[in-house]
């Protein structure tokens, strides 16, 4: 009997369609994986079947009954709990406070709360699990994010749910949280309740889930069975069949010059990525690829000075300087496109052309006087050079579309005749017209002479832009690839997960 | 902002001028009177320059209050061993009280406001150590100092220094490129630490110039002197347009408009004949009546 059915729902941020007429349906009893790229609308989904976002249309059916769940709390009362992939505990409050929250009637007594019943509940439901070591009344901050992980799976499992949605956890687990999880996982199942089981980790996937539903770009692209499936396979199921982009550059084969501009030495920051080191060249695009968390976002902030390593340097080769903070940066001709564009990369509340001349003022000024003639022509040039749509260079980025933000967040390094370029997941969020002139813009400035380091998240655009692409896992580069005609997702995906 | 924003405060400084001109039946505008407001003015405006570069950032200084008292006790006590002294040593009070609130607020990232409210306690504290809880009378001669030509000229040449270094130059560009979003400045190359520092270094060295020109200007260092002086400079700016949030929409005119509405304002009331403790009242309804017509509600949601 069904448990789950999902029909046609749709989900669209504010610029991206996140979920197109998704359809699933989840039997009892059955541990169903759900694998895909970043941003494939894995998580988005999940969040819709446990009451966390509403999806714009479509349907779902809880054992046959229309189910549409308006919180967590609701999803929780209707049997469908989650183990969210982010921190899903509350700082501040004890451990137990966390697994009963939103349920603290339960420990009502007068109108106060019994918390030493609370605790002792708290303390019943670890023993279950074999979980010793964790006291109930401890603040939940002074836990490890691995305790942290089990104390959000215990709570999930006290709402003794029919359905359970792992996101993404298994990655903060050692052996024995990972053990403990199966295990329960196994006992649902066998008690006829279900699991969706969402994962990067693809044999684990295979191993322990009786289906697996394949996403991709908020469609799904097939359900299949693990019987007999192999990794390889279901690699090729994420990656799909795709259609030749035309935006992506032309040449097949890497080009540029000898010249080193930017050399990485032996760069960690503990807990992040680990003695990265690589060279930058003249006229490069250089690819950073790797999963969201592997380090490469705070490499991309430490590399322009926002963060001091722990050990390495960073060496601007022609001016032979070391870059140990951003002011250094920017002055040695460094530029940097933030991933988070609207709390990064822009003053919302500024106007156009204070956000693009920004960078550009220690370069306008004379003897401190900044002329306000020379800043509109810096801001209209730039404008019309990337053609920003806009009333004029006075408006607020506020109300600009996510396509031109980018645009005058891109713009700020233009004008400023930065030579190197970091881009954190430069088309990230826009559409395809926007994300074509930004490609333009970068075989333009390569043309020019600059260096770009890309880091992105999506394979298609690494292979479609780069000269390299470094492949990052866990912090740590695995792999160096050259641009060549037939270089695969596939290949790449191999050396990141 | 919108355009009708932008003019309010030009519109309640009139409606302010006219509506008080009527009730003192034109008494608010003799000569004699005027002179008075202008003494008033002078150091509130002075200190609201100051304190425009805090708000630019978004931050806030209440510290200006017990800073004016203790610059002044320190100017009259210097003053006492050589006349000389006392500018110098007032100044010098300004500028370690805003080191101290720069530093802590870049280096120490508690709030600014909790920063200047406890600078705003101690301060006062040591004022009334510094006075014997009583005042400190300054030597005889320093009166000529205070002098029409002399505040006249202070105060248009810092209002023109702090107008370029406002608009026309990375200082007052950077600052409130701060107030519209920290994390992007920073992003953008603005040295956030270095500009929050300089921004209270700013306010303090002016406010301790204000001290100066209070003292010289009532003859002596009081253990009040100042009560209160915080929350005029902050109903002023208000007043005159400054946006809590401070940001691109941060104006010097502010500390100028609004800096004559307050003394305006105080001005017509003693002349209407409101009582003291009723004044205080009216100018706390009159800020929060300033803070919700210039809220920018939809901003604060994406900034803070």
């Amino acid at each position: 009997m069904s448990l789950l059915r999902v029909e046609d729902i749709n989900k669209t941020f504010v610029t991206t369609r996140a979920l197109r007429d998704v359809t699933l349906n989840i039997q009892e009893g059955e541990i169903r994986g759900l694998v895909g790229e970043n941003g494939s609308g894995k998580s988005t989904l999940a969040s819709i079947i446990s009451g966390i976002i509403y999806p714009d249309n479509g349907k779902m059916f809880k054992h046959e009954k229309p189910y549409n769940p308006r919180s967590l709390l609701d999803a929780n009362s209707s049997k469908i709990s989650i183990i969210v992939q982010e921190m899903g505990t509350i700082d501040g409050l004890t451990v137990a406070a966390n697994i009963f929250l939103g349920e603290e009637k339960l420990f009502k007594k007068f109108g106060f709360l019994n918390t030493s019943n609370m605790n002792k509940s708290s303390m019943k439901v670890f023993q279950r699990f074999g979980i010793d070591n964790i006291k109930p009344d401890t603040d939940i901050s002074s836990l490890s994010f691995e305790e942290r992980k089990l104390v959000e799976f215990a709570k999930a499992l006290y709402v003794g749910p029919d359905l359970l949605i792992v996101d993404e956890t298994t990655a903060a687990l050692s052996q024995h949280g990972r053990e403990i999880l199966f295990g329960e996982l196994e006992r649902l199942k066998s008690s006829n309740r279900s699991v969706i089981f969402i994962s990067h980790d693809l044999g684990e996937v295979i191993d322990h889930c009786d289906n697996v539903t394949v996403m991709k770009d908020g469609e799904i692209v097939d359900t299949v069975s693990t019987q007999d499936l192999k990794e390889s396979s279901l690699k090729e199921l994420m990656v799909g069949r795709e259609l030749q982009q035309t935006y992506y550059r032309e040449d097949t084969e890497a080009f540029y010059s000898d010249e080193v501009v930017l050399r990485v030495s032996d760069l960690t920051l503990e807990g992040s990525y680990y003695d990265i080191s690589f060279v930058l060249h003249r006229g490069e695009i250089l690819g950073i690829g790797g999963l969201t968390n592997c380090g490469m976002h705070l490499l991309g902030k430490t590399l322009f000075g926002l963060e001091s390593p722990s050990s390495g340097t960073i060496e601007v080769v022609e001016r032979n300087k070391r870059i140990t903070n951003y002011v250094e940066a920017i002055a040695n001709g460094l530029g940097y496109l933030p991933k988070n564009r609207d709390q990064e990369g822009l003053m919302l509340l500024s106007s156009i052309k204070e956000n693009i001349c920004l960078p550009s003022l220690s370069k306008m000024q004379r003897n401190t006087f900044i002329s306000p003639r020379k800043e509109r022509g810096f801001a209209e040039s730039g404008a019309r050079q990337l053609s920003i749509k806009m009333s004029s260079i006075n408006q607020f980025c506020l109300y600009l579309s996510g396509g031109n933000k980018q645009k005058v967040a891109l713009t700020k390094w233009l004008v400023r005749d930065s030579d190197i370029l970091i881009l954190d997941c430069p088309t990230r969020g826009i559409d395809v017209a926007v994300k074509a002139s930004i490609y333009n813009l970068m075989q333009e400035l390569k043309d020019k002479g600059k260096a770009i380091i890309m880091i992105s998240e999506e394979l298609q655009e690494l292979i479609g832009v780069s000269d390299r692409i470094v492949v990052l896992k866990d912090g740590r580069i695995k792999k160096v690839f050259s641009r060549r005609k037939d270089l695969t997702e596939e290949e790449i995906i191999h050396f990141m997960i | 902002m919108s355009g009708i924003k932008k003019i309010i405060p030009y519109i309640g400084l009139v409606l302010i001028i006219v509506i008080f001109g009527a009730l003192t039946q034109g008494k608010l505008l003799t000569f004699r009177n005027l002179k008075l407001i202008f003494n008033q003015a002078v150091v509130l405006i002075i200190a609201c320059g100051g304190v425009t570069f805090v708000m630019s950032q978004g931050s806030l200084d209440l510290s200006q209050g017990s800073l004016l008292g203790i610059s002044g006790a320190m100017a009259a006590t210097f003053a006492a061993m050589n006349t000389a002294l006392a500018l110098p040593m007032a100044l010098l009070t300004g500028i370690a009280v805003g080191l101290i609130n720069g530093s802590l607020l870049a280096f120490f990232k508690i709030p600014s406001f909790i920063i200047t409210l406890c600078m705003l306690f101690t301060l006062r504290g040591l004022t009334v150590i510094a006075t014997h809880s009583g005042s400190i009378p300054i030597p005889f001669e320093m009166f000529g100092l205070d002098s029409y030509q002399i505040k006249v000229t202070l105060l248009v040449a810092i209002l023109v220094i702090a107008y370029y270094f406002f608009n026309y130059t990375r200082i007052g560009k950077g600052m409130r490129a701060i107030g519209s979003g920290e994390v992007s400045a920073r992003y953008s190359g603005v040295p956030v630490e270095r500009m929050k520092i300089l921004a209270y270094l700013i306010s303090g060295v002016l406010c301790g110039l204000c001290g100066w020109l209070n003292v010289v200007r009532t003859g002596a260092a009081d253990s009040k002197t100042g009560l209160l002086f915080e929350l005029d400079i902050l109903t002023a700016l208000v007043l005159g347009g400054m946006p809590l949030t401070g940001g691109s929409s941060a104006k010097l005119q502010s500390a100028i408009i609004g800096g004559l509405m307050l003394a305006i304002l105080s001005n017509g009331m003693v002349l209407v004949g409101i009582k003291a403790e009723l004044q205080q009242a009216v100018k706390g309804v009159i800020f929060l009546l300033a803070v919700y017509l210039s809220f920018e509600r939809e901003s604060v949601v994406l900034i803070k």
